[in-house]
């Protein structure tokens, strides 16, 4: 039988200076102070979840651990009103509210409030993000139309994932994921303080199946 | 026989119900103080460490005196409220003109000690809401049943206090 074998790595290090990310408000701090969590992606502004004018889902680092899903389609196929269509290895199309195809350019997709979505393809290359499931703080699901804010591709929903800010946040992890089929995965993320201006997160990582 | 057993089991009642109704009031007051503390740190340049709250009481209010109770016990020797540890430290209504070694102070409810907090430069915060609306506070908590900051701009202005944008975003400014 031939064996089909995907590799992906990834590996990034993200300096940080001051205003140097696209939303640097401490999502932590926010959290613990108002015992919810903090979004960005309803109106453009802070706000608490409770209080957010949109029908909105915010994913959990704690659910994405509990979940045990190791892509993020998988996690996000796990959110009530996203069709999630698996069509290659690692390779998915994610809709909400239904009307999912192949290459769909409805869902806006960002990584700490920047575009993650390929223009010049029209879809979002879930497998290739430079993200890590043990880096990300929350994924922000916004179902329905966020156009006015966001722009085009915001017509069916927006989904901005949120890393943790090495500013703010201590994070450091280590995985190491066996399955079957030959899954094999291992990655680390590290955050870094070096002084008060300037900061640092090291994710690196690698899976193969 | 039969009527001491029901004395018996109606005093312990009260005693459970009066047990209760201090225990949540002291959580309750835990966990006001857990969002002032927190709160402070979205002061701009705002404070790190140990931060000392003077907790300003009027003797001869029972009610303000309770509250000052609760509010040390609540701290005790020293509270973890995100980067900072609130100590406490009690100061009477009359004395807050003459106050030193404090960093914020805690106005407990029926007091008001506005002016002589802004001729100290001192953030005042309070847990009843009328308290930052009439501007006698720069800032009133509650954490029950969902937090609420309502911060009064003109008493932060004349204590210098400048909240981080994203901070005042999220709360309610008057």
């Amino acid at each position: 039988m031939k064996k089909f074998l995907f590799a992906s790595a990834a590996a990034g290090l993200t300096l940080t200076a001051a205003a140097a990310r696209a939303q640097s408000i401490d999502y932590g701090a926010m959290e613990q102070l108002f015992n919810e969590p903090v979004t960005t992606s309803a109106t453009g502004s802070p706000q608490r979840a409770t209080e957010a004018p949109v029908d909105m889902t915010i994913i959990s680092a704690a659910d994405i651990k509990r979940s045990g899903a190791t892509d993020l389609p998988t996690v996000l196929s796990r959110v009530g009103g996203l069709d999630v269509l698996s069509w290659g290895a690692s390779a998915a199309d994610v809709s909400v509210h239904g009307y999912d195809r192949p290459m769909t350019p409805r869902l806006l997709v960002l990584i700490n409030g920047r575009q993650a979505y390929l223009d010049h393809y029209g879809y979002t290359a879930w497998a290739t993000l430079p993200v890590q499931l043990s880096e990300i703080r929350q994924i922000e699901v916004v179902k329905g139309p966020n156009s006015a804010l966001f722009g085009f591709n915001a017509v069916g929903g927006v989904v901005n994932i949120i890393t943790f800010d090495p500013r703010h946040d201590d994070a450091n992890t280590v995985t190491a994921r066996v399955g079957t089929s030959g899954y094999r995965e291992v990655s680390l993320v590290n955050t870094l303080k070096l002084g008060e201006r300037v900061s640092a997160l090291l994710s690196v990582g690698a899976s193969r199946s | 026989m039969l009527a001491r057993k029901h004395y018996g089991v109606a005093a312990l009642l009260a005693l459970t119900v009066v047990a209760t109704s201090f225990s949540v009031a002291h959580a309750d007051t835990a966990k006001d103080l857990q969002v002032a503390g927190r709160a402070l740190t979205f002061l701009e340049n705002g404070p790190t460490g140990k931060v000392v709250l003077g907790v300003v009481f009027d003797p001869s209010k029972p009610a303000s005196v309770s509250e000052k109770n609760a509010v040390m016990a609540a701290i005790g020797g020293g509270m973890s409220a995100g980067a900072v540890t609130l100590t406490a430290k009690p100061v009477e209504a009359g004395a807050v003109g003459g106050v030193s070694g404090v960093d914020a102070l805690y106005v407990t409810t029926g007091v008001n000690v506005g002016a002589a907090a802004k001729a100290k430069k001192l953030i005042t915060i309070g847990s009843d809401t009328a308290c930052a609306t009439s501007g006698a506070c720069v800032m009133s908590v509650s954490a029950d049943p969902k937090v609420e900051i309502v911060v009064n701009r003109a008493a932060a202005a004349a204590v210098g206090a400048v909240f981080k944008a994203a901070f005042r975003m999220m709360i309610r400014e008057v």
